[in-house]
């Protein structure tokens, strides 16, 4: 008797093993390729969690230069001060980001910094916005930064409704009220 | 030039009126296929955001018509399709393309499923696509033509134009079409993987590889678009054309795929939507 309970566990385990690659309605848990599975079956970091890292991570990559150029250049004192400090915040704010990366096993090359995805400012964009000056170049500067931040709140967004793990989606809240912020203070700069 | 007209003319009723070989062999083929037009178009991608929508560049989705990027296996089975056969729930997805920043959406969709690419022995244990398995083909990162992808750009109907990585230029008349295969050769073990690639793999001459042993049918994608000319005028939401690429993910239900592979697959037998001889 005590065998055959014992044979049904290991065998509910195998099922719910191999269930999740496939299976629906496991709320934060369902997962396919990627997922980290700690110790007690509880899944630490699903796929929502690393695609969410990865991409703000390559977003922060890709807006530097505009950062740069925004702080080297913006005719505005308080958008090239606005420039400065997120160039500086988002150095600090990395860590915890690539923290997250490397618990969750994706601490490698980010698959999204070669890709042109929303809200980053494409090679052609930077080009452009080099032609511009004064008050022309603070306009596209403040539209590119705007999709840069309003992108980051929307991925946080999805990230705090679909992520897996606690810290990453508490990671993601901060990150929403953070960036929120910033985005007021760019309409006040650029109102400015 | 109306002598050109009337020779060309003539030279298309020769063609046609050719006789066929009295014994001609039946054309061997492996072969069933569905064609999917197109649903809709999504700024989401439930393979490589899932449960971020917005997150990625747009996409336009033909086969199930309730992809978004929380989509899981279940949501497709019970879903509405644009394919016929209309047991096929699987969603198959493109970056979208633009023709002077308007979206063009293709005319045909057609999704190929085929034993070619490995030996005739290989194909007769060739095993269905478990119902999951999600497949990405196709380089979106590519930054030129000159980058390695798989994918490929030529005209409907318009051979001599040839095929490129990048766009075509069409002669007026003919279509856009763009051809894609899928790897192969399964791992055996994983519906996904990390990079949504490493679980599958190409075959390596005829043959699937050690490290990706099981062969399944090859998804071979034809997408045809209502557009000809000058490409300078297109682009892909994902950038130039050599950034072609295609997701599936595979929601046949597994006794219609089973029922294709063991009669049309694995015999080596053309086979329509229906999945019968054709």
């Amino acid at each position: 008797m005590v065998l055959v309970l014992r044979w049904l566990l290991g065998l509910s385990l195998l099922v719910a093993a191999l269930a999740g690659c496939s299976a629906e309605g496991q709320g934060q848990g369902v997962a396919h390729g990627g997922v980290i599975v700690t110790s007690t079956g509880a899944p630490a970091f699903n796929p929502t969690d690393v695609a969410w890292l990865q991409l703000t991570d390559a977003l922060h990559t890709r807006a530097e230069p505009l950062l740069e150029l925004a702080a080297d250049r913006a005719a505005g004192r308080s958008l090239r001060a606005l420039a400065v400090r997120l160039g500086k915040a988002r150095e600090a704010g990395r860590e915890r980001l690539r923290t997250l990366l490397g618990a969750a096993g994706a601490g490698g090359d980010n698959p999204h910094v070669a890709h042109d995805m929303p809200g980053m400012p494409t090679a052609a964009d930077l080009r452009a916005l080099e032609g511009l000056r004064e008050r022309a170049f603070d306009r596209r500067t403040g539209e590119l930064l705007r999709a840069y931040l309003e992108q980051l709140v929307l991925i946080a967004n999805g990230e705090r409704a679909s992520g897996g793990a606690a810290e990453a989606r508490e990671l993601a809240a901060d990150l929403v009220r953070e960036h929120t912020a910033e985005l007021a203070e760019l309409d006040r700069a650029v109102a400015a | 030039m109306r002598i050109t007209a009337l020779l060309s003319l003539l030279l298309g009723l020769l063609v046609v009126a050719a006789p066929r070989p009295a014994t001609a062999e039946p054309v061997r083929v492996a072969e069933f296929l569905a064609d999917c037009p197109f649903s809709h178009r999504l700024p989401d991608d439930p393979i490589v955001f899932p449960g971020l929508p917005g997150a990625s560049h747009m996409h336009s989705f033909f086969g199930s018509r309730v992809t978004n990027a929380h989509t899981q296996l279940n949501d497709l089975l019970n879903g509405a399709t644009t394919c016929n056969p209309a047991v096929d729930k699987s969603s198959y997805w493109v970056p979208t393309l633009y023709r002077d920043g308007v979206p063009v959406e293709p005319a045909i969709v057609t999704f190929y499923y085929l034993g070619e690419g490995v030996r005739d022995d290989v194909i007769a244990r060739i095993q269905p696509l478990p119902p999951g398995l999600r497949i990405v083909a196709g380089n979106a990162k590519a930054t030129g033509p000159d980058d390695s992808t798989i994918s490929r750009w030529s005209c409907l109907h318009a051979g001599h134009v040839g095929a490129s990585k990048d766009f075509v230029t069409c002669p007026s008349g003919t279509m856009l079409e763009s051809y894609l295969d899928f790897p192969q050769c399964w791992n055996g073990r994983d519906l996904d993987s990390a990079d949504h690639k490493s679980h599958m793999a190409y075959p390596v001459a005829g043959a699937c590889p050690s490290t990706h042993p099981v062969p399944v049918p090859k998804l071979r994608q034809v997408i045809r678009y209502p557009v000809s000319g000058d490409p300078s005028h297109f682009r892909l939401a994902s950038g130039g054309g050599f950034t072609m690429h295609g997701d599936f993910f595979n929601a046949w239900p597994a006794a219609e795929m089973e029922r294709r592979v063991r009669d049309c697959i694995r015999p080596i037998i053309k086979c329509g939507a229906d999945g019968r001889p054709s």
